[in-house]
């Protein structure tokens, strides 16, 4: 959602706009987290009046889908892929015929990644 | 003096290996103590309480710098005077990844790729929170490529911490400043008795010949 | 001898209060759960690598008060000025639909 957008872009590597929203939906997130947990603690107190524990549940129901955790995605940071991505490199197996990590793994660019053999 | 009658009997072995070189009498002195220890495993202080004071890990890729800089670190330890145990050799971390050659289906033919990561630990024992922070200064200054350090430090301070943090905050103050004033060139600044002495000297003839002749410096246009 | 509940639940209570506990002797779930759990937004936020300062940023924030040289903006300006002084330079910007017609007059 264009509302939650940075007015300047803010990222300094591979940038498409699956990987803008997908940012977004982090920034977006990190800013409610607080407010869910708060929202979620409600929910889940079963001394509090069951009342207010609906209110509560109404309310977390209401908030923006970009103010959910469900709505990350790890992306490729070389490629914006979205499938495939391994999390210690935060890359892609592959991408569109390049396979980032692979790729990276064999020049030696990721320090101790080696081929494997047992 | 257990130690420095080791290193006695470990230099007469020396003395020995050398009887064989052809100019013996030029090479027979004795080498300074610290020099002979560097031959030697690491001297290692004794802790007469044994209270924890500082864990450091250092983690690596290779074994071979790994090693050596934990020698380095132990030697280090030893003539601050800190009583330091290790290196243990902590179970090394092994990260497997499994992905397919090629980009497009073709799953049957796939390629593994590891990462082993070797660590090992120090601990130091009864040390003075300065002298730590002063061993990890020196660590940190002389770091080795490839390797990974982290410190766990403890200490043992009397209750009220955070108001003499506090305290600290305030007395640091002057000296943060005074810092912070020394950076960059202010624009209002440029112009004085000191910039003018500097620029003086720079475009002196003599200091000019010693770099090769540059142009005399003038001052920028606001 | 049989301690009676109201004792020990008074017994409790001390106890809890003393130690800074939660008193719940019903075993009733109170969310705690969710207090307890960090926050994971910081770390989520901070995976894609983010813009890093460039110099017109640092000219931007500190210009007015410090001393600044951008050379690559002085060799740009310089070669400039250069390629306009033998007439090679860049066109000057059309204002007007009129102006920008490539080829003028002929085509009717």
């Amino acid at each position: 959602m264009s509302m939650f957008r940075s007015k300047k872009l803010d990222l300094g590597g591979f940038v498409n706009i699956k990987v803008i929203r997908d940012h977004t939906k982090r920034k977006v997130f990190a800013e409610n987290e607080p407010e869910r947990q708060a929202l979620r603690y409600i929910i889940r107190n079963l001394s509090l009046p069951q009342r207010t524990r609906a209110q509560a549940q109404l309310q977390l129901a209401q908030m923006h889908c970009y103010t959910r955790p469900t709505q990350i995605r790890n992306r490729c940071i070389e490629g914006g892929k979205g499938r495939g991505v391994l999390r210690d490199f935060k890359m892609s197996r592959r991408s569109s015929s390049q396979y980032m990590f692979r790729m990276h793994a064999l020049a030696g660019n990721l320090p101790g990644v080696k081929k494997a053999s047992w | 003096m257990a130690d420095a009658h080791e290193i006695g009997n470990h230099l007469q072995k020396i003395d020995l290996s050398m009887d064989n070189t052809p100019n013996k009498k030029d090479l027979d002195f004795r080498l300074p103590r610290s020099v002979q220890a560097v031959y030697l495993r690491p001297l290692k202080r004794q802790a007469a309480y044994g209270v924890p004071s500082c864990d450091l890990q250092m983690r690596s890729y290779s074994v071979r710098n790994l090693e050596f800089f934990a020698d380095f670190a132990l030697r280090a330890a030893y003539y601050l005077g800190l009583p330091a145990s290790g290196p243990v050799p902590l179970p090394r971390i092994l990260e497997r990844w499994t992905v397919p050659k090629g980009n497009f289906i073709h799953k049957k033919s796939q390629e593994n790729f590891e990462r082993r990561t070797v660590r090992r630990l120090i601990q130091i024992k009864d040390g003075n929170p300065e002298t730590v922070g002063i061993w990890l200064a020196f660590l940190r200054k002389h770091a080795y490529y490839g390797i990974g350090m982290k410190a766990n430090v403890f200490e043992f301070s009397k209750l009220g911490v955070g108001k003499n943090m506090d305290l600290e905050m305030e007395q640091m103050k002057d000296t943060l400043d005074k810092t912070w004033s020394q950076i960059g060139v202010k624009k209002d600044k440029r112009s004085g008795p000191t910039a003018d002495k500097i620029m003086e000297l720079i475009n002196k003839e003599d200091s000019r010949a010693a770099t090769h002749g540059n142009a005399p410096m003038v001052k920028p246009p606001i | 001898m049989a301690v009676p509940r109201s004792r020990i639940l008074d017994l409790m209570k001390v106890q809890c209060r003393i130690f800074s506990h939660t008193f719940n002797p019903e075993g009733l779930r109170l969310g705690n759960k969710v207090l307890r759990q960090r926050l994971r937004g910081p770390a989520l936020a901070a995976y894609y690598p983010r813009k890093m300062a460039t110099f017109k940023d640092l000219q931007k924030a500190y210009g007015d008060q410090y001393e600044n040289f951008d050379e690559e903006q002085e060799d740009r300006l310089e070669k400039i000025k250069m390629i306009k002084a033998r007439g090679k330079g860049a066109p000057k910007k059309k204002r007007t639909a009129a102006e920008s017609k490539k080829f003028k007059g002929k085509k009717k």
